[in-house]
């Protein structure tokens, strides 16, 4: 097997793989148009309540806090996914959402009572 | 107390102390590190825990967990197989016949979102520019000395794909399969350690910042069609990946299709479960000190390597061309998720494009090209099948 046939498979494979997919892209933009759902009404402006205990939320004008402790880079990317979710979920409904502070914290550290005067609190 | 010491003679003599070599002894301590880096250090746990048991298993001398001279020839002899064979000659008839690498896209498919992918199609183009990884290592595996198909299947680890990864070595290079395996899986792993210097090495701040405009709602008919779409056009353009990517696709439609959710739970759970420690035995097992002490093995290792890294760098150099020249605004970043390593590239691309703007997130727009990536590296692996199978 010769390099000429080598680098014949390699210009070959690529172009094949490129035009399989370009074909695919236009064939999607077709699909597009022709199935996509009509844009949706904007739903009204929801009423978020900020909890105290665990994150705030703050208006955008505000310079953002980096995420703070950094523990490990597994819990950093799952943080990370936590706030492009909340920040999906606020242009959904029509806010920008920020995180500006992540606090970790031992579970169940309140006192019954403590507990109870939660489950109160936001019923 | 002559048959005592008799039978006790006999058992020593078959026992691993005596039929033992250096080379098994040295096998046992690379799977037993492989054990370590799967529960230690969690590196691909679900897969190389199991790939890491088969390696022990057929390396204890006398054992005969494994025979790979009833798998050697062109043709599979399947009664001696069956009559013969142990445990993991009937796990690897899984592997051979395609069955494992085939079920497991079944089950990839069923947990996927296309989504991202059908609100922006360009995105198939970054799943497509990775692949020159694998392209460009197959020259160099090729210049080391490796036949085209032993070079093409090496290459192939750079497409972060395992069971199209394995799929293929089954086909081309099945006695290098332990290696390439372990190498894919290992470098998957390490995926958030390779990843983030060369996206960063290959981006400035100022491309790193750059924000992607929300994507759009897709309609559950696009979602359907979807599957049944590229099925189609896979397959007449590649029928050697119509394996690989018509069972991507049919996963997707029992998912997408919201009628057979006893089916997909199932395909997402328990069959996905199965059909994993099954495979990795059986890829494990092919890991004999014959075929996985050599040189070879360290060569597959740092090609491996060199595969990875150059498909994320051609992603993201990919997406600085659509930065530069697109219509829409697109992060370079989002290219490195090209590889289709489902969803821990798209989490490295959040993570990075976080640390330049907190406020910008990645991860939705990174989901596109690592899904395009699987069909990509299906198509890749078709196109290689059918030049050197």
């Amino acid at each position: 097997m010769n390099w000429s046939f080598i680098f014949a498979t390699v210009v070959t494979g690529l172009a094949v793989v490129f035009a399989v997919l370009i074909f695919l892209i236009v064939l999607l933009k077709i699909m597009g148009r022709l199935l996509s759902a009509k844009p949706r009404k904007k739903p009204a402006p929801m009423q978020i309540m900020p909890r105290k205990d665990s994150f705030k939320l703050v208006a955008p004008a505000r310079p953002v806090t980096v995420l703070k402790p950094v523990p490990r880079v597994d819990e950093l990317q799952v943080i990370a996914v936590i706030t492009a979710a909340i920040h999906a979920y606020g242009e959904q409904a029509g806010k920008r959402l920020r995180i500006v502070d992540v606090k970790k914290r031992e579970l169940n550290t309140r006192s019954a009572w403590g507990n109870m005067g939660v489950i109160e609190s936001m019923r | 107390m002559d048959v005592f010491i008799e039978s006790m003679k006999g058992l020593w003599e078959k026992s691993g102390f005596v039929n033992g070599t250096w080379l098994d002894l040295v096998m046992l301590i690379v799977s037993l590190v492989l054990v370590y880096l799967a529960i230690a250090k969690k590196y691909e746990p679900l897969l190389l825990l199991p790939i890491a048991v088969g390696m022990l298993l057929t390396n204890i001398p006398g054992g005969n967990m494994f025979h790979p001279e009833l798998f050697a020839g062109e043709t599979v002899d399947f009664a001696q197989v069956l009559s013969s064979g142990g445990l993991l000659d009937l796990l690897y008839l899984g592997v051979k016949l395609q069955l494992f690498p085939l079920l497991i896209f079944f089950g990839v498919g069923c947990m996927t979102d296309f989504g991202p992918l059908i609100a922006n199609p360009s995105s198939l183009l970054l799943g497509a520019a990775a692949q020159a990884g694998i392209f460009i290592t197959f020259i160099g595996a090729f210049a080391l000395g490796f036949p085209a198909g032993e070079a093409a299947s090496i290459a192939m680890i750079g497409s972060a794909d395992g069971p199209t990864t394995i799929w293929l070595a089954t086909r081309l290079a099945p006695e290098m399969l332990g290696s390439i395996a372990i190498a894919a899986y290992s470098y998957m792993a390490l995926i958030p350690v390779i990843q983030p210097p060369i996206m960063k090495l290959l981006t400035t701040k100022k491309e790193r910042v750059v924000r992607m405009a929300q994507l759009r709602f897709v309609s559950k008919k696009e979602r359907i069609f979807f599957p049944v779409i590229v099925t189609i056009i896979v397959g007449f353009l590649i029928p050697d990946a119509l394996g690989l990517v018509g069972m991507l696709m049919l996963g997707n439609l029992f998912k997408e299709s919201g009628v057979v959710d006893r089916l997909v739970k199932t395909s997402q759970n328990e069959l996905m479960n199965v059909v994993i420690i099954m495979l990795g035995m059986a890829v494990g097992a092919t890991a004999k000190a014959e075929n996985f002490l050599n040189v070879r093995t360290l060569m597959i290792i740092g090609l491996g390597l060199v595969a990875f890294m150059l498909g994320t760098a051609c992603g993201v150099l990919f997406g600085k061309l659509m930065c530069l020249f697109g219509k829409k605004k697109t992060n370079p970043l989002i290219g490195s998720a090209g590889v289709s390593a489902l969803p821990m590239a798209a989490r490295v691309t959040q993570r990075i494009g976080q640390e330049a703007d907190p406020n910008n997130h990645l991860l939705m727009h990174a989901m596109g090209p690592t899904v395009s990536a699987i069909i990509g590296s299906a198509v890749a692996a078709g196109i290689l099948f059918s030049l050197f199978g």
